[in-house]
């Protein structure tokens, strides 16, 4: 696409590296990237970022660095926006928490600390007066800057998305990476759906991580069809482990279980087809990685089916611990009850470990074959677990096909489709860039 | 100016398993989806064993003594036959009593044996013949192996047994710029004539015919004798050999009826014959014909059938089927040192549905992208699930065998 001025967008999101609580951020950050290297002029900002990033079409900073700096320079030896230090993001702050947990209060930074009594009433406490306060400081940006779109990611940035869209008139794109059910399930938050809900219905666009996702958005939030687009995510590149892989025979016979310790990530179903599987091979361990209020409740669970002695729980560990114990590993297991992508089975590959999938996820529509189970299919999950214990063949080729399969994902072909649809959408609002 | 037209039909169902976990290892001995495999073979009489051999049935008599096909019908479709649709035998020996169709000897469970164990797989060539004696009448003096699979290595071994002519893939790399519209011999046993496809004019009905985006659709019986004819044309005064070879089950099962391809093939047989240059052969009469002086071939390397590859990928290209191939055929010595247990010809049976090429094909996972023949043809979600019951069965039949020798 060429454009006489580059495209300018304004992009709103949670999480950017290297301050994430999950994919959401590595996703956001995918997609930036891979526009700007379209050609798109990228504007991302964040409620609380703690830097400044500025690359060639990006500059990536938190909500109240710019509207320090209405005009934030392009140059990127300029100086940092001033008290730029004290704008921390709380990683204590999760999206995937419930909105008004008390235990998630959290100290505002004196000079943002704004009392917004409507706020309260309308989302409760904390989380909730984040996206409020988001919303409102993304509005007066709005005023002070210019943009042809608006794309904003998950529900988080959505109210600041509308607010920005009633104020300016912009088009806009929002970008699901999950939905209240995929994080909840039958406990879902109702505000949180109908913020969800509103924003799909109300942009020009919605991006939906993958077909499955787009399907939960237009059976359970009714919206058209046909202006959800799929786009996938896509591994980093360079898709290469931290530490280099072990070959398969090498490797203890571990099964890992990655992910937060909610009903959604299924680690209930793991620990179910653990015990299955734990009764046929002997010597097979099971590490559960991730913290979570499930916690107690599974560890009790693994006493209660019998396998104790057999699960290891490694709270939730970072990076570089991550990619440690996936290169270790002889098998990943994702029994997602509802995961709209899974960027955890493109990590499990990159450090050369194969992958069972849930058929309840996203992933699975770009890792075909993989060996895939219902996640209450127990049974089928240990027989899977069983045969590439058994067999390093298994594992090894399905690793291999795995891979190969990544190679055809990337952020910039993804970028492509996004920058296709932005046009479109201008080009039928009549709004096409100056 | 002629042409020897050579129609052979493959006619193979395998024993599909049922769904087996690590919860029967050792416990459930029976591996067979009996109501998938019955369905299946029911329903393939009922579009295409049926109604296409009542097809040839009546073009053999309407043109005797001059039209002629050749079948090769495996050990494992005979005995789902036997089981679940015995008409069907009823109507290929009625076919065989017209004198005009000729029966080829593979290896009774359609097996890769040639390619990793040659007693097994002398044994199994052995074994079709009894069960189509059995069953059918004599198999004639011509060979074909699992898949169109040969070698040097295996022609050697076919040559020794006896067999007069060999059907093999016309592979650009196994001719080289030759035709294939030709007979020739092999280097390694230039005893044994070979009568190679002609894999486009083949494929050309396997593949395309009701292909409505081939240039060629709806293609004719006119059009289809005028390629023959052509081929005809472009040949020396004789020596011309067409070898149309094919799963029977494009008729009517690949190739819907609605397509015409029955209509196709009531046409085609008079349509050649009133143009004067063909004869219908079967492949032991075109390999008596092929002179003892014809070029050779050289296979120093196996060449099948299937793919573009034309070689032995499809079941050994990846390492989860030879992990599974080695796995089968490891317990041959196990199974040959039997002592004579009471369910030693059950073992031994089971051992050969398990050596059934279609299970390692159902691993092949080259092409699964392209959303190509291996996933159209595969009962499993994956080639990985197809890894993961084939081994767990293999695991309780490796338990029955008793400790490794």
């Amino acid at each position: 696409m060429v454009h006489a001025s580059p495209l300018r967008v304004l992009m709103l999101g949670w999480e950017y590296p290297p301050r994430i609580a999950g994919g959401l951020g590595k996703a956001s950050q995918g997609i930036a990237r891979a526009l700007a290297q379209a050609g798109v002029e990228v504007l991302f900002v964040l409620p609380r970022y703690d830097r400044v990033l500025q690359a060639r079409g990006l500059r990536v900073a938190g909500v109240a660095a710019w509207l320090r700096r209405p005009r934030a320079t392009r140059n990127a030896s300029a100086a940092m926006p001033g008290r730029l230090q004290r704008l921390v993001l709380d990683a204590r702050l999760r999206p995937y928490l419930p909105l008004s947990a008390p235990q998630q209060r959290r100290v505002v930074s004196t000079e943002l600390a704004e009392g917004d009594a409507e706020a309260d009433a309308l989302y409760g406490v904390d989380l909730a007066r984040e996206v409020a306060r988001y919303a409102r400081l993304v509005r007066d940006l709005g005023a002070r800057v210019d943009a042809d779109v608006i794309h904003a990611h998950d529900w988080m940035s959505f109210p600041a998305a509308l607010a920005l869209a009633d104020a300016r008139h912009w088009p806009l794109c929002v970008h699901v990476h999950s939905t209240e059910y995929d994080r909840s399930g039958a406990g879902a938050d109702a505000r949180i759906e109908a913020i969800e809900r509103v924003a799909c219905a109300r942009a020009a666009r919605v991006f939906a991580v993958s077909e499955y996702t787009r399907g939960v958005l237009i059976e359970r939030y009714g919206i058209a069809a046909d202006k959800i687009e799929v786009i996938y995510n896509a591994p980093d590149a360079p898709a290469m482990p931290a530490c280099a892989p072990v070959a398969m025979a090498a490797r203890p016979p571990w099964v890992v279980f990655l992910g937060r310790l909610a009903f959604q990530k299924g680690p209930d179903h793991f620990l179910r087809a653990a015990a299955e599987a734990a009764r046929h091979q002997p010597d097979a361990r099971f590490v559960v990685c991730g913290s979570g209020a499930m916690l107690a409740q599974l560890q009790q669970l693994a006493i209660e089916l019998g396998v104790r002695q057999r699960v290891e729980f490694r709270g939730f560990l970072g990076a570089r611990d991550v990619a440690r114990v996936l290169a270790q590993a002889r098998l990943l297991v994702m029994p997602s009850v509802s995961e709209p992508f899974g960027l955890v089975a493109l990590e499990a590959l990159a450090a050369g470990t194969p992958v069972i999938l849930s058929r309840q996820s996203g992933v699975r529509e770009v890792l075909s074959p993989s060996l895939q189970a219902d996640f209450w299919d127990h049974e089928k999950l240990a027989d899977q677990m069983l045969a590439v214990l058994r067999w390093p063949e298994l594992a090894q080729q399905m690793v291999a096909d795995g891979r190969a399969q990544l190679a055809r994902l990337s952020w910039d072909a993804s970028a492509q489709h996004i920058l296709a649809a932005y046009v479109e959408i201008l080009g039928a609002s009549g709004g096409a860039p100056s | 100016m002629s042409l020897d037209v050579c129609f052979y039909f493959q006619v193979h169902q395998p024993w599909r398993l049922r769904h087996y976990t690590y919860k029967d290892i050792g416990h459930a001995h029976d591996y067979f989806d009996d109501a998938a495999n019955a369905a299946i073979l029911r329903r393939v009489a009922q579009h295409c064993y049926l109604p296409m051999n009542a097809l040839l049935l009546d073009a053999i008599r309407a043109h005797a003594p001059h039209f002629r096909v050749s079948f090769s019908i495996t050990t494992t479709a005979l005995q789902q036959m036997v089981a679940w649709a015995p008409q069907v035998l009823l109507s290929f020996r009625e076919l065989l009593a017209t004198g005009a169709v000729e029966l080829l000897t593979e290896t009774s469970h359609h097996s890769l044996a040639a390619l990793h164990d040659a007693r097994e797989f002398a044994a199994q060539v052995r074994l079709h013949q009894a069960s189509c004696a059995q069953l059918l009448g004599a198999c004639a003096g011509s060979f074909r192996n699992t898949e169109l699979i040969t070698s040097d290595r295996v022609l050697t071994q076919v040559a020794a047994m006896g067999f007069g002519g060999v059907c093999i893939e016309g592979a650009e790399r196994l001719l080289r710029g030759r035709s294939a519209s030709h007979a020739y011999r092999f280097s390694a046993a230039p005893g044994l004539a070979a009568l190679p496809r002609h894999y486009r004019l083949s494929d050309d009905l396997a593949f395309r015919f009701s292909d409505r985006h081939w240039s060629a659709w709806p293609l004719t019986a006119t059009r289809y004798a005028d390629w023959l004819q052509s081929e005809a044309e472009a040949r020396p005064a004789q020596g011309g050999f067409i070898g149309l070879y094919m799963d029977y089950e494009t008729f009517g099962e690949h190739q819907w009826a609605d397509s015409g391809i029955f209509a196709f093939m009531r046409a085609l047989p008079g349509e050649l014959l009133r143009r004067g240059c063909f004869r219908f052969v079967t492949p032991t009469q075109a390999a008596r014909a092929t002179p003892a002086d014809a070029a050779r071939l050289d296979l120093p390397q196996a060449i099948s059938w299937a793919d573009q590859e034309r070689d032995t990928s499809a079941w050994n290209g990846n390492a989860i089927q030879r992990a599974a191939l080695a796995r089968c055929y490891g317990l041959a010595d196990s199974l040959r040192h039997m002592p004579a247990a009471a369910d030693a010809a059950a073992l031994l049976e089971d051992w050969r549905r398990l050596q059934t090429s279609d299970h390692f094909y159902y691993m092949a996972t080259k092409h699964w992208s392209d959303g190509d023949v291996h996933k159209y043809f595969s009962p499993y979600e994956s080639p990985y699930a197809a890894c993961v019951n084939y081994m767990n069965v293999m695991d309780d039949l490796a338990g029955r065998c008793g400790p490794p020798r």
